[in-house]
C-alpha cells in the first residue's frame, strides 16, 4: 500500500499509541488528536487519506466530529471506532445521510483495522463490523 | 326459589309487633321463594339480625320495648349488621318521618297501608342491586390483585435495567482495555528487535493490570450480593460505586466533589446503599448532557445518614416533580430508560425505612437527598470515622 497520511483521534492514550505505532510500522504518516476539537484543527491544517475517530470522547463525540468533517469535505474517508454496548453509536453515526464509511466495534484487532481500511480506501462502505 | 348468584336462598327478617302484618308479609314473600324470619320488637329484631345475618330487614317503627328508630340506629352501628339493607314499613306517613328514616340509614321507606306487590318488587330490586354490587366488588378486588402482581413483576425487572446500564459501561471499559492488550500483543509479534518486543509487552502488561484493577473494583461492588446487615462506611461504598462509573464520568466531563460532615458508619445493607447511589448518579449523568458537576454531601442527622446529590443538569419541570417516583415515568428519550430507576430507588429506601426528597430548578439542576438509617446507634462511638474531602 502507498504511504498514507492518517489522522487518529482517541481520548485513550494507550489506544492512540497502539494505532500510531501500528500505522507507522506499516509505513504511513500518523497524526494523533486527543479530542474532537484538536481533531478539527488538524483536519483543517492538512489533507488526510483516512481519519479514525473514537466514538466516546469528552466534548464532541465521534459521530459529531464526523458530521462536521463530512459537511466541509464530503469525500473525506472516515472510520468510527466504538466500545459502546448500546446501539447509540450505530444510530447516531449511521442512520443519517452524513455518515462514516465504516463503524468498527472494539476490542480492536489490528488486522481487522487494516482490512477495513483497505476496503474503505477502495470506495467500499462497511457499516457494521463485528469482527 | 329466590336465590342469590351463589345459589343461596335470600333471607329476609320481618320486624313488626302486629302478627297480622308479619303473616301477610311472610306468606307473600315465601311464595316468591324467600326464606323468612320474624321478630316482634326492635330488641328482638336486632338480636335476630345479629344471629341470622339476613339479606334484607323489613322494619316497623312503632313497636313496644324498642322502636324501629332505635333498632335502625343499633343495626347501622353494629359491624355485622351495618351493611344489611333496611326497608322501613310503617304507618308513620309524615314526610319528616320518611326523611328521618333515610337519615337513619334505611335504604327504602314504605307507608302502611301498602300493596304487597309493591313490597315484593322493592325487595327483589334490592336483592338485585346487592348482587350487582357484590359482583362489582369481586371484579375490583380481582383487578387490584392483578395490579399488585404487576407491580411485583416490575420490581423484579427493575434491577435488570440498572444491570443493563452497568453491563454497557463495564463492557465498554473492558473492550477498550482488551483493545490495548490485543493491539500491543499484535505489535510485539510484528516487531524486529527484542527491545521493541519488550516495549509492547510492557504496554500489554500495563493494560492487563488495569483490567485486573477494574475487575477487583467490580468484585467489591455489592450489586449482586444477597441482602445482609453489616457495618459499612457510606463513603467507601459511594467511592467504589463512582470508581465503576469513572470512565463514563470522564467522558462526559463530569466532575464529582464529595464532602462529608459528622460522619459515622451505618449498620445496614451496603448493597441497598450502593444501589441507591448508583441509580441517582446514573440519573445525574443522564441529566447533565455534557460537562457538569455533581456535588455529593454525606452527613449525619441524628439516626440518619443524609446523602445529597446536587447536579448541574437540566432540572425537572415542576409539573413532573411529584411524578418522578411513579412507576414508568421518564423524561428520558425512548432508547434511554423505562423510568423504573427512581421508582426502584424509592422502594429500596422505603424498605430500608429511610426517605427521599427532590428539589429542582429548570436549567440549573436537581438535588436528590436520601435519609438512610444508621441502624444500631453507632454514631457516638464512631464519630468522624471517615474524614474525606475532595
Amino acid at each position: 500500500m502507498n504511504k498514507l497520511n492518517i489522522l487518529v483521534v482517541d481520548d485513550e492514550e494507550m489506544e492512540l499509541e497502539i494505532l500510531k505505532n501500528y500505522f507507522e510500522k506499516e509505513g504511513h504518516s500518523v497524526t494523533t488528536a486527543k479530542d474532537g476539537n484538536i481533531a478539527l484543527d488538524e483536519f483543517n491544517k492538512s489533507n488526510y487519506d483516512i481519519i479514525f475517530l473514537d466514538y466516546n470522547m469528552p466534548g464532541y463525540n465521534g459521530s459529531e466530529v464526523c458530521k462536521i468533517i463530512k459537511k466541509s469535505k464530503p469525500a473525506q474517508k472516515l472510520i468510527i471506532l466504538t466500545g459502546n454496548f448500546t446501539d447509540e453509536a450505530y444510530y447516531s453515526s449511521i442512520e443519517d445521510e452524513i455518515c462514516p464509511e465504516c463503524l468498527i466495534y472494539k476490542p480492536i484487532d489490528l488486522e481487522q483495522i487494516k482490512s477495513c481500511m483497505e476496503k474503505v480506501l477502495k470506495g467500499i462502505k462497511i457499516y457494521q463490523t463485528n469482527n | 326459589m329466590m336465590q342469590t348468584e351463589n345459589n343461596r336462598i335470600s333471607k329476609i327478617l320481618v320486624v313488626d309487633d302486629q302478627e297480622d302484618n308479619i303473616d301477610l308479609v311472610t306468606t307473600n314473600l315465601e311464595m316468591e321463594g324467600f326464606q323468612l324470619s320474624s321478630a316482634m320488637n326492635g330488641r328482638e329484631g336486632f338480636d335476630s339480625a345479629c344471629r341470622l345475618k339476613p339479606d334484607i330487614i323489613i322494619l316497623d317503627i312503632m313497636m313496644p320495648v324498642m322502636d324501629g328508630w332505635e333498632a335502625c340506629r343499633l343495626l347501622k352501628e353494629n359491624e355485622t349488621t351495618k351493611n344489611i339493607p333496611i326497608i322501613i314499613l310503617t304507618a308513620k306517613t309524615g314526610i319528616k318521618d320518611v326523611i328521618n328514616g333515610f337519615n337513619q340509614g334505611a335504604l327504602d321507606y314504605l307507608r302502611k297501608p301498602f300493596h304487597v306487590e309493591e313490597l315484593i318488587s322493592r325487595v327483589k330490586k334490592i336483592i338485585h342491586i346487592k348482587e350487582e354490587k357484590k359482583s362489582l366488588e369481586s371484579v375490583i378486588s380481582y383487578q387490584e390483585q392483578i395490579i399488585q402482581e404487576k407491580n411485583l413483576k416490575f420490581l423484579e425487572v427493575a434491577p435488570f435495567e440498572v444491570m443493563g446500564k452497568m453491563v454497557g459501561s463495564i463492557g465498554h471499559d473492558l473492550s477498550n482495555l482488551l483493545s490495548c492488550v490485543k493491539g500491543n500483543n499484535q505489535l510485539a509479534g510484528m516487531s524486529d528487535s527484542m527491545e521493541e518486543v519488550k516495549k509492547y509487552l510492557e504496554a500489554e502488561k500495563k493494560a492487563i493490570d488495569m483490567m485486573k484493577y477494574f475487575i477487583e473494583s467490580l468484585r467489591n461492588f455489592t450489586l449482586n450480593k444477597k441482602s445482609q446487615q453489616e457495618f459499612f462506611s457510606p463513603l467507601s461504598i459511594l467511592q467504589n460505586t463512582i470508581k465503576i462509573l469513572q470512565k463514563t464520568l470522564n467522558q462526559k466531563k463530569i466532575q464529582i466533589n464529595i464532602s462529608t460532615n459528622n460522619m459515622c458508619q451505618i449498620f445496614g445493607d451496603p448493597g441497598q446503599y450502593s444501589q441507591i447511589c448508583l441509580n441517582i448518579i446514573l440519573n445525574a449523568i443522564d441529566a447533565m448532557e455534557k460537562e457538569g458537576t455533581l456535588k455529593i454531601l454525606i452527613e449525619r442527622d441524628n439516626h440518619f445518614i443524609i446523602s445529597r446529590f446536587q447536579d448541574t443538569g437540566s432540572g425537572i419541570h415542576p409539573d413532573n416533580l411529584d411524578k418522578i417516583f411513579n412507576l414508568s415515568f421518564t423524561t428520558k428519550a425512548k432508547k434511554k430508560g423505562t423510568g423504573i430507576g427512581l421508582y426502584t430507588v424509592n422502594e429500596i429506601i422505603k424498605k430500608a425505612k429511610g426517605k427521599m426528597t427532590v428539589q429542582s430548578n429548570i436549567g440549573k439542576g436537581s438535588i436528590f437527598s436520601f435519609w438512610f438509617p444508621t441502624g444500631k446507634d453507632q454514631c457516638s462511638s464512631n464519630m468522624n470515622h471517615d474524614k474525606y474531602n475532595s
